[in-house]
Formats: C-alpha cells, structure tokens, sequence
C-alpha cells in the first residue's frame, strides 16, 4: 500500500515537473533520490515501524523541494559563479549521492537548500531523519554557507537555534568543499562531537559524563525527527 | 560547565569586520611607490629594522604594497610573476608557463581534487596566465548557457592555440599589464587567481610528500597539513609555502627579509630556487608578517 502510493506520488509530481522547459534534465531526481534514501534506509533497518515510513514520507513531501524551478529566475541572475557552481553541486548530489545525506535547492531559490542527514548507524543517533536548511550567498564558494539544523537537536556542538559549532564551516573552510562535503563532515560530526568547544553546554556536559543519560537525551530527539 | 559570552559566531563576525575594514582601507594591489615611503613611514624606528629598510631602498627603487589579508605572499608572488614574464620573459618561459597552467588542473585532479570544484578557480588563473604569456585564453570546459553545465565536446583535430609574436610590442604590454592589474584589483577574480596559487602549492605538497614530510609539525600528514593552512583563504604562509609554489611553478623567487633584530643592519635575501637555476628576477619584500612586492633599481 505504502509503496504505491510512494509510486503514484512520485510519478504525478514527475509529470507536473516536465513542463518546465529547462528543468526537465532534474526529472528523475526526486525518483533517484527518495529511491537512494528509501533502499539506505531498507538496507539499515530489518524493520520499518508504520509510523516510521509514514513520518517519513511526510518529510520528505514536505520537505525536498524536488526541482528548482529554473525558469522563474532570470537567466542572467543564474549566471553568476555562485549559481553556477551551486547546479553543479547539485548535479553532484544527483549523480553520486553519498550515503545517508540528501539536498536540494528550495523551490524558487537556488541560494537557499534543503537537507536531510540520517543519524548514522552504530551511533545514538541511528535512525534520526534530521532536517537542516543552507544558504549561500553571491560569496560561495569562496565563504561557507550558513548551515543550520532545522530538526530538533541535541548535540555538544550544536546551539540552541540550530547553528552547527564545525570547523570547516568557519575558519577552517576551504574553497574546494561542496554541499556533499558540508553534509558528510555533519553527519561525521553527529557521533563524533567536540566537547572542548561546545555550543550546548548540557549535551557537552552529559557526553563526557553521563553517557546513558546522553544517549537517552538523543534518542529522544531521534524519535521527535519522525514525526516533524 | 559554564557557556561562554561569546559564540564562534560571534568571533568570526568580529573577524570579518576586521577583514572589510582592511578591505575599505588598502588596495588589493597598488600602484607602484618610491621604496623612501618605507623609510618615512618608519621614520620613528632607530633600531636595526630601519637600518635593513635603508638597505633595501639602496637596492630597489620602487614596490607595490598589497593587501595584508592572510593572502598577500600568493597576490604579490602572482602579480610579480606575471609582469615579469609580459615584460621580460623569453618566449619559452612564457610558453612553459602557459603550458604548465593548462595542464595542471589534471594533475590537481590526480592529486584527488575534484574537478568541479577546482574549475571556475582554473578558469580565472589561465585567463590571467593567457594574458601575460601571449596565448588565447583556452576554451571553456563546461558551457552554461541554458543554466545547466553541459560538458563542451573539445575538437580533438583542432589546431594547438598560437603564441602572439614574440616578444610583444610595447603597446600590446602596456594594454595587457593593465588588463592584468585590472583583474588583480577585481575581488571575485583576484581571489580566484589565489586560491588557485594555494591549489598549485598544496599540489606541490601532496605529490612530493614525502619530502615535505619532514617539514610539517604536529603529527600531520601532508594532506591534513594542506587542508588546515594552504587550501583554506587568508592563512599566512610559511617559508615551506614559499619553496613548494617557487617549485610547482619552477620560478625562483627572492624574498628580502626585515625585521628588527640587531645582529646585522643588512636585509638578508633569500633566493628559493633549485640549485644551479638562474638567479629569481622576482623580489618581494617581507617584514614580519607581510609581503609586498620589490622592484630592483
């Protein structure tokens, strides 16, 4: 039932897409991606719980903007090296998604993306669908974008409003860094924090030392993670 | 555990303050200056700085000040660089320059780079290097014009691009040394062309590694080494920097050395070349912490 409707979804949205002239060449992204995103997820669990894939699903409708609409932005706007290495970012996430990470360009903003980050496996975060947002700015890549978690956190390394405490989004960023490489550094960062610099000073407090108590902490927010 | 006033937020702000201020207050690059500015500007000194200073005016007329930005070695050994070949390079060290230039982007990619990531800062750097050794600026790899990057077919038969006649006229350097000052001082361009020079470095680095090996402190390894102070923009350089893009790019360079220590009242030069290569026609000066560009009376 589920994965009909999976199916069905995903192809009337695909038909929707096809109209617009110059993002046809994205169409089987969204098919690609939540296929990618549904397998890792087959593949890391033996079971998926109902309420599970259901706040999933809804995620990811709600959330993956699928395409972003080329033609509502004027060309020359496009044409700028932040844009234009922004589609290739994307392009690269198309091709050769790395594991547990998904992104997308908002809707009518190319300046402004989507992500999800799965809790990697083996870690008290397993099974976290965590939402974050990036924005860039004309400056990209030469500066970092702002990256921030839009899902509830509970991390060292993490602020209050979601702000991520990581040193190759600030002083350590190089140039040569794209959006894959911005995820995978967070989704590293998730099980291995930094709690001389922390951002949350309870969450670096409970890791070092009360680690049951931590991990409990996290569950939790894995747990909120389904149902945003 | 108490949380600190201050988030990292808040530091790099203050920092990028710091930066706009530098930026509002000094060119990427300026106009060339009598050397005697140095020595009013330091007119205060009696110690031993000021003494190396009067050294360095005895022996250079003129230099460029550039922007102390963290970037400064790469824009002044760039800049520097590129004049001297448009004015006074023979038509084989601009040909290997431009040769050098073109095929380097494979080597970053085998060094692990990845290709799209290095493209718009090797697009910059082989515009400029085109401008100084004469060549056209090779076509682009990839063609955006449907806001899609489209690989561009590269005609395989197609002619190998020509030098200008070589050494060019006057006229034509002129034109050119402006054009290329024009893109030094043009921030998005400008800050291309150096990270590119960083990419050069770190390339050097991480193909000779074991060499460079010895050279790096606190347990890094050469790639972590490039990672945290070559490819990131605005770190200082250190001398190791110096020899490895004086290497990648096989042009010596003479760095003259001030500061105010008393053991002698001469600047001491520094020549980073290989041995038995001819001697750099590239000077810079450096007083602590800062490059600026020298030229020789």
């Amino acid at each position: 039932m589920l994965s009909c409707s999976l199916i069905s979804k995903l192809s009337s949205r695909s038909v929707g897409q096809r109209s617009l002239a110059l993002s046809f060449c994205f169409v089987p992204f969204p098919t690609t991606a939540l296929l990618c995103v549904f397998l890792f997820h087959c593949l890391s669990r033996s079971f998926l719980s109902r309420s599970f894939l259901s706040s999933f699903f809804q995620m990811c409708f709600s959330t993956l903007p699928f395409v972003p609409s080329l033609d509502q932005q004027p060309l020359q706007a496009m044409s700028t090296k932040a844009r234009r290495r922004l589609m290739r970012d994307f392009k690269r996430l198309q091709d050769d998604p790395p594991a547990g990470v998904s992104g997308a360009p908002t809707d009518n903003n190319i300046m402004v993306w989507n992500a999800v980050i799965f809790g990697p496996e083996g870690t008290p975060f397993e099974d976290g669908t965590f939402k974050l947002s990036l924005e860039f700015t004309e400056n990209y890549p030469n500066r970092p974008p702002t990256v921030k978690f839009v899902s509830q956190m509970f991390h060292p390394n993490v602020y209050a409003d979601g702000g991520i405490c990581l040193d190759i989004l600030q002083n350590r960023w190089s140039p040569t860094y794209d959006v894959a490489a911005i995820l995978t550094s967070i989704q590293s960062l998730l099980d291995e924090p930094n709690p001389n610099s922390p951002a949350n000073s309870a969450a670096a407090q409970l890791y070092q030392e009360n680690k049951r108590e931590y991990e409990k902490k996290v569950k939790a927010i894995v747990e909120a993670s389904w149902l945003e | 555990m108490a949380s600190s006033a201050y988030s990292d937020f808040d530091v790099i702000a203050q920092e990028e303050r710091v930066r706009d201020e530098i930026a509002a207050s000094s060119e990427l690059v300026s106009d060339p200056l009598p050397t005697s500015v140095l020595l009013d500007e330091y007119k205060e000194n009696k110690d031993a700085f000021r003494d190396k200073l009067k050294d360095v005016t005895s022996k250079y007329d003129s230099f460029r000040r550039v922007r102390g930005d963290g970037n400064c070695f790469y824009r002044a050994f760039g800049f520097a660089l590129l004049q001297q070949i448009l004015h006074r390079g023979t038509e084989e060290q601009a040909r290997k320059l431009y040769q050098q230039a073109v095929a380097s982007k494979a080597l970053l990619v085998a060094q692990g780079y990845t290709e799209y990531t290095i493209e718009d800062f090797y697009d910059s750097y082989v515009e400029v290097i085109a401008l100084a050794t004469g060549f056209p600026k090779p076509p682009a790899a990839y063609d955006y014009s449907t806001g899609i990057p489209v690989p561009v077919q590269q005609d395989a038969n197609s002619e190998p691009p020509k030098q200008l006649p070589w050494p060019l006229t006057a006229q034509e350097r002129a034109l050119r040394e402006s054009n290329l000052l024009a893109i030094f001082r043009d921030d998005p361009v400008a800050s291309a062309v150096v990270y590119y020079l960083r990419l050069l470095t770190a390339g050097h680095f991480k193909t000779n590694a074991e060499f460079f090996q010895g050279f790096i402190e606190d347990g890094l390894t050469v790639s972590e080494f490039c990672a945290r102070e070559v490819e990131v923009m605005a770190r200082e350089c250190e001398q190791v920097h110096i020899v490895a893009l004086s290497a990648a790019l096989d042009v010596p360079v003479r760095v003259v050395y001030t500061d105010s220590s008393d053991s002698t009242s001469q600047a001491t030069e520094i020549n980073f070349q290989e041995e038995g290569t001819a001697a750099p026609t590239v000077s810079l000066l450096y007083r602590p912490g800062h490059y600026d560009i020298l030229y020789a009376r």
